[in-house]
């Protein structure tokens, strides 16, 4: 071989290797059709809804009853709050703030969305209540978000609401000679005291019209359910074997399979089911820095610790349930501590910022903080750093933005009711 | 004429579970486990078991000699995911059952199909604390 057929030897050689490794990095920058696994295909399965199948029994009477008092701000100790000033229709039930500033205070936790939440056992962020009912009771009478009490609630809602609360609940109890404020919950030692003073009769009858009263708000939000996204159309055609060209591009496609692997991202570990949560809690290590003090919210350890007390419990009178959530829930356990509620991932691109603290302020710094997630001394966090190269966090952010999708229920359900324009 | 049997309780117990709905049921994959003096077979006596719903398992327990086991205390005092580093959703409680060496699982739940694994601490009278580790896999049904 003369010394210019060595060259050309040489050179052919280089190009078969440069060849070679430009088609390896086309491979895996480019997506070419991607293969599902028959689990995989499973899981997507129960990933999936249709209208019809994510829509619960609803009673519409009730609902009706609910959705006036939704948007009501006489159920608040300035008239300025409802429930709706933080869950907010218009941005899927949420009110686009890390902390809400819409209550009578400053409360330490973001507002969580309302949409598929009845799907869910346990309820806000820490699980410390056990029914959509008894939750919707909560805020009432925080002092830092209606800041009123159980007995101007009561006496509100029988005085302006008396013809549908007699239709659905029956005769309303005689209430005479009650405390206009009066609550065992919350702060305020006066209105404390003036519950002490009650009888225990007139306790029971303003605590039935409380609770009538988390009826009504619970059954309107069970109206809010997640409507079908670009998601479901691409996965139910995938499950049904059809044609998904046209259904998703190749780095939605790419999110998606990113998402499905347990091993490399672990995001359907928890992220799983209809509403994008397994409904439990888990503990990210997210920084919990508020505006004035930095401390370790303790989460669920002390979420259900309050719920395995809650007066309007599972184990309550006001309800005939399966309490099994409730009776074998973990408690006392280090894996809890600082835990908090999986959210849904249902619409999450229309629901920013994130994180029980409203941390992040978009989806790119949620990803970012996954990627790069440390373990944190002296705690149990569940999630270790994804290393995802650049262009995956791009897919997997393209896969998040197609699990929004408009509500699917009648427009009538999302207006104030009490507005103008609704009169 | 036990082998005939044998299969007919196979086919129908296949019958069953075909006709289950594959909404969201799970089911798993290995249902026993044993060491030197107990010997431990899972359950789910109903068709469908759902993920994310709380349920109960049967236990059936029997000596090494074949004998069911009575009058044991059993705990789970672990279990969950390996793999992913965390615990069970909840904390199972055991009871006896009617039938001789019958114990109900009570308050079992998976959120997720894949590797978990439970350990049953066991506790006779006049005999040593033994835990026993069930490995076991769950799939979509």
């Amino acid at each position: 071989m003369t010394i210019s057929q060595k060259r050309l030897a040489v050179l052919l050689s280089s190009i078969i290797v440069l060849g070679v490794a430009v088609g390896l990095l086309a491979q895996r920058f480019v997506n070419t059709e991607l293969q599902w696994s028959e689990e995989e295909l499973a899981t997507l399965k129960l990933m999936t809804i249709n209208e019809q199948a994510s829509m619960p029994a609803v009673n519409h009477e009730l609902a009706k009853l609910g959705q006036l008092v939704f948007f009501d701000t006489d159920f608040s100790s300035n008239g300025e709050v409802s429930c709706a000033s933080c869950h907010q229709p218009d941005k899927f039930f949420t009110d686009g703030e890390a902390i809400s500033s819409s209550g009578v205070g400053t409360p330490d936790r973001h507002t969580p969305t309302i949409i598929g939440i009845s799907e869910s056992p346990w309820l806000f962020w820490d699980g410390r209540k056990d029914s959509l009912w008894s939750q919707a009771l909560g805020p009432l009478e925080s002092p830092v978000e209606h800041g009123s009490n159980r007995t101007h609630y009561v006496q509100t809602f029988i005085s302006k609401y008396a013809s549908p609360y007699q239709k659905l609940f029956g005769p309303i109890p005689n209430l005479v000679d009650l405390p206009d404020h009066a609550t065992p919950a919350g702060n305020n030692e006066e209105w404390q005291k003036n519950w002490q003073d009650m009888s225990q009769e007139q306790k029971n009858k303003v605590n039935q019209v409380f609770v009538n009263l988390g009826f009504a708000i619970a059954e309107y939000e069970k109206l809010m359910q997640p409507a079908p996204a670009k998601f479901d159309e691409f996965a139910t055609a995938l499950v049904a074997g059809e044609d998904t060209h046209h259904l998703y591009n190749s780095s939605e496609k790419g999110g998606l399979k990113l998402f499905l692997d347990a091993d490399k991202t672990g995001c359907i570990n928890c992220h799983n089911g209809s509403n994008f949560t397994n409904h439990d809690f888990q503990s990210t290590g997210v920084p919990d820095v508020t505006r004035s003090f930095t401390f370790w919210d303790k989460g669920r350890a002390s979420g259900i610790l309050q719920a395995r007390a809650d007066e309007f419990n599972c184990y309550s009178q006001y309800q005939d349930a399966d309490c099994s959530e409730l009776t074998y829930a973990r408690a006392d356990d280090f894996i809890i501590l600082g835990a908090m509620k999986v959210p849904t991932l249902r619409n999450i691109s229309e629901t920013a910022p994130y994180m029980h603290r409203g941390q992040f302020k978009d989806l790119d710094e949620v990803l970012t903080y996954y990627n790069k997630a440390v373990p944190v001394s002296g705690r149990h966090v569940e999630i270790m750093p994804l290393r995802l190269l650049p262009h995956e966090l791009k897919q997997l952010k393209a896969f998040l933005l197609t699990l929004t999708a408009p509500l699917s229920v009648d427009k009538s359900w999302l207006d104030n009711p009490h507005s103008a324009d609704s009169v | 004429m036990e082998k005939l049997w044998s299969l007919i309780v196979v086919l129908t117990l296949g019958l069953l579970s075909a006709s289950a709905s594959a909404s969201d049921a799970y089911s798993i994959q290995k249902a026993q486990v044993s060491n030197d003096d107990y010997h431990l077979t899972v359950f789910l006596d109903k068709n469908e078991f759902e993920f994310n719903r709380i349920h109960s398992w049967r236990l059936q327990v029997k000596t090494s000699d074949g004998e069911p086991a009575d009058n044991l205390a059993i705990t789970v005092p672990n279990g969950g995911m390996e793999a992913h580093g965390h615990g069970l959703p909840t904390i199972p409680v055991v009871e006896p059952g009617q039938m001789p060496g019958n114990y109900w699982v009570r308050g079992m739940k998976f959120q997720m199909p894949g590797d978990w694994f439970v350990e049953f601490e066991i506790s006779q009278q006049g005999k040593e604390t033994q835990i026993i580790k069930y490995d076991f896999f769950v799939y979509h049904q």
